[in-house]
């Protein structure tokens, strides 16, 4: 009877030694955001986004985060005339996100070889050979106006690109990453990737989402525009008249005149 | 302290856009503008998409107006009949101006008119104030200095001047209906104020602007009003086109944001008394040349912007 559990009890202990042993399994990395719902309050202006990750066994990691692919309409810029700048006509890029965050341990371009990037849609030379374009334009040059895109989204804050700034514990198997969240991000959902890379691969992949939304006051204000946009424009126009006649009655009351 | 707007869809110190609205204010008092030619470049240059910044300019020139024209009216510098005739000619010329604009569109070469009319327009507006009034101040001076006989003389002189105007007036004078504008002092006939409503209004809508700044050379020059009514009578004007344009935009294009408006109009609905009372205190023609300098400042910007590469062959679409 006793020698049950004695083969029980090897069996566990066997079964504990060999979990320990083995390499973790792929799917062992996880990534966290905190936090996971931003809320867009009166007084919003981004907020601090912290990405964590656990089960990492490589030296190397690349976090990413994107909205979904979508069509950016713009006005692109050239000399009328010959002599004025101005807006000339319609330019629209399609299957671009309308944000795209990507942050690394080191440069991409020394993690990873150009067809995996493109493959799993990472970093900049991904949304390049992705993007589509659609314009009035005669004779334009594909590879110029990507990256003007790619300038002019960078200077709304909605497109970024930084290595070394993700902080790798080899002992814990962690990883970290402060982001500073821009508020000129709509709300919506996005995706955060993190892309575990050794040796020119990637060797394990895991997302989360985070949710921006407006709350309180600014949901309100912003539903009364679009759906009841005649009250909207009435409630503006008294809101100015009263003001500016109330203005007037105190500077009145100060003994202005 | 940072306020989100819930229709720019951006971020924005609360000071700097009460700040923004507290200069532009000080300038409608002073001048009877609306400011929309100087407040919508200055709410785009803070990150204001071009379409929002146009369409809450209105919303806040309609409280800086109000304030405007209150203390304007209090100090007895309002011109009813004048304003209220502007007024049809306004809307008339408004709504001629949005249907010429939107043919154009459709034929293309629409922004390249709108550009062109605003760099000319502010350019010959401002040129002529300026030295309208440097000759006006001139002259000042050279009364002050002139002796009793001297002034006798030039003042026969002025008045053959004014004899000889007054010979070629008479073909305004002879049109149908003419009415006396007890308050400005002037007599003119009823399609005058209404026609140069029309005229002002086409080119506001062209523009996209409230068209103070044309508005008040208009009334000096062409009308012949005094400054000090001018200024008043403009306020009233703007007021009533800025409350279409305010309510056009929120239902049409959703465009309107009432948080931005607000902060403005705390800032501007206070400059605007502001600067009502400086304008009690400086001479008609100081005023003048100071508005003149500001125009030509905006051309000049202008102009560099047209004739300059920038730095992004990008923009979002809307505004000029």
């Amino acid at each position: 009877m006793n020698r049950i559990p004695l083969v029980l009890l090897q069996a566990v202990v066997a079964l504990v030694i060999f979990v320990c042993l083995v390499p973790t399994p792929a799917s062992a990395l996880t990534v966290d955001v905190t936090p996971g719902k931003i809320p867009i309050t009166i007084g919003y202006h981004g907020t601090k986004l912290v990405v964590k990750g656990s089960g990492l066994n490589t030296k190397d990691v690349i976090v990413q985060i994107h909205s979904q692919l979508g069509e950016e309409h713009l006005k692109y810029k050239g000399k009328a005339g010959g002599i004025f700048w101005m807006k000339l006509g319609n330019i629209v890029f399609e299957n671009v996100p309308k944000v795209y965050l990507v942050y690394s341990t080191r440069d991409i371009h020394d993690m990873l070889p150009p067809k995996t990037c493109k493959e799993l849609g990472i970093g900049y030379d991904a949304l390049r050979s992705k993007a589509k374009i659609k314009t009035d334009m005669k004779d334009f040059d594909r590879d110029t106006w990507i990256v003007e895109f790619l300038k002019f989204m960078e200077e709304e804050h909605l497109y970024h690109e930084e290595d070394g700034v993700v902080k790798v514990d080899k002992e814990n198997h962690t990883f970290s990453v402060e982001i500073d969240w821009p508020f000129e991000a709509p709300p919506g959902e996005y995706f955060v990737e993190a892309f575990a890379v050794k040796d020119g691969k990637v060797v394990d992949k895991a997302q989360a989402r985070i949710r921006v939304e407006r709350v309180g006051l600014i949901k309100q204000l912003s539903h009364m525009a679009f759906e009841r946009p005649a009250l909207y424009g009435i409630i503006a126009i008294i809101v100015a008249i009263v003001a500016g006649f109330g203005v007037g009655m105190v500077f009145k009351g100060g003994g202005g005149h | 302290m940072y306020i989100y707007l819930p229709i720019a869809l951006t971020s924005v110190t609360l000071w700097l856009v009460v700040g923004l609205g507290l200069l532009v204010g000080l300038l409608s008092g002073l001048f009877g503008v609306g400011g929309g030619f100087l407040m919508t470049p200055l709410l785009m240059m803070i990150g204001i998409p071009p379409t929002v910044a146009a369409a809450t300019d209105a919303n806040q020139i309609v409280a800086a107006s109000a304030s405007g024209t209150l203390a304007h009216w209090r100090l007895g510098n309002v011109d009813f009949k004048m304003g209220l005739l502007l007024l049809v000619g306004g809307f008339t010329g408004g709504a001629l101006g949005v249907y010429v604009i939107k043919v154009l569109r459709a034929t293309g070469g629409a922004d390249f008119l709108i550009k062109i009319t605003y760099v000319i327009m502010l350019g010959v507006v401002g040129t002529f104030m300026f030295f309208e009034s440097l000759h006006a101040l001139k002259k000042q001076k050279a009364v002050a200095r002139m002796s009793e006989e001297e002034r006798i003389e030039a003042e026969r002189r002025a008045r053959e001047k004014a004899a000889v105007k007054a010979k070629k007036k008479s073909i305004l004078a002879s049109l149908p209906m003419q009415i006396h504008f007890e308050k400005s002092g002037v007599t003119h006939s009823a399609i005058l104020p209404v026609g140069l409503g029309i005229f002002v209004g086409v080119l506001a809508a062209i523009m996209g602007v409230g068209g103070g700044f044309l508005m008040v050379p208009v009334m000096i020059y062409l009308l012949r009003m005094p400054m000090h009514v001018v200024v008043g009578t403009s306020l009233f004007q703007i007021m009533f086109t800025c409350v279409e344009v305010t309510f056009l935009q929120a239902y049409q294009n959703h465009t309107v944001d009432i948080i931005l408006a607000i902060l403005l109009l705390v800032g501007s609905t206070i400059g605007a008394q502001i600067g009502t009372k400086l304008g009690k205190k400086l001479h008609g023609d100081q005023l003048k040349i100071l508005l003149a300098m500001i125009v030509l400042g905006v051309t000049v910007k202008m102009i560099l912007g047209l004739v300059l590469e920038p730095s992004l062959l990008l923009a979002h679409g809307g505004g000029h």
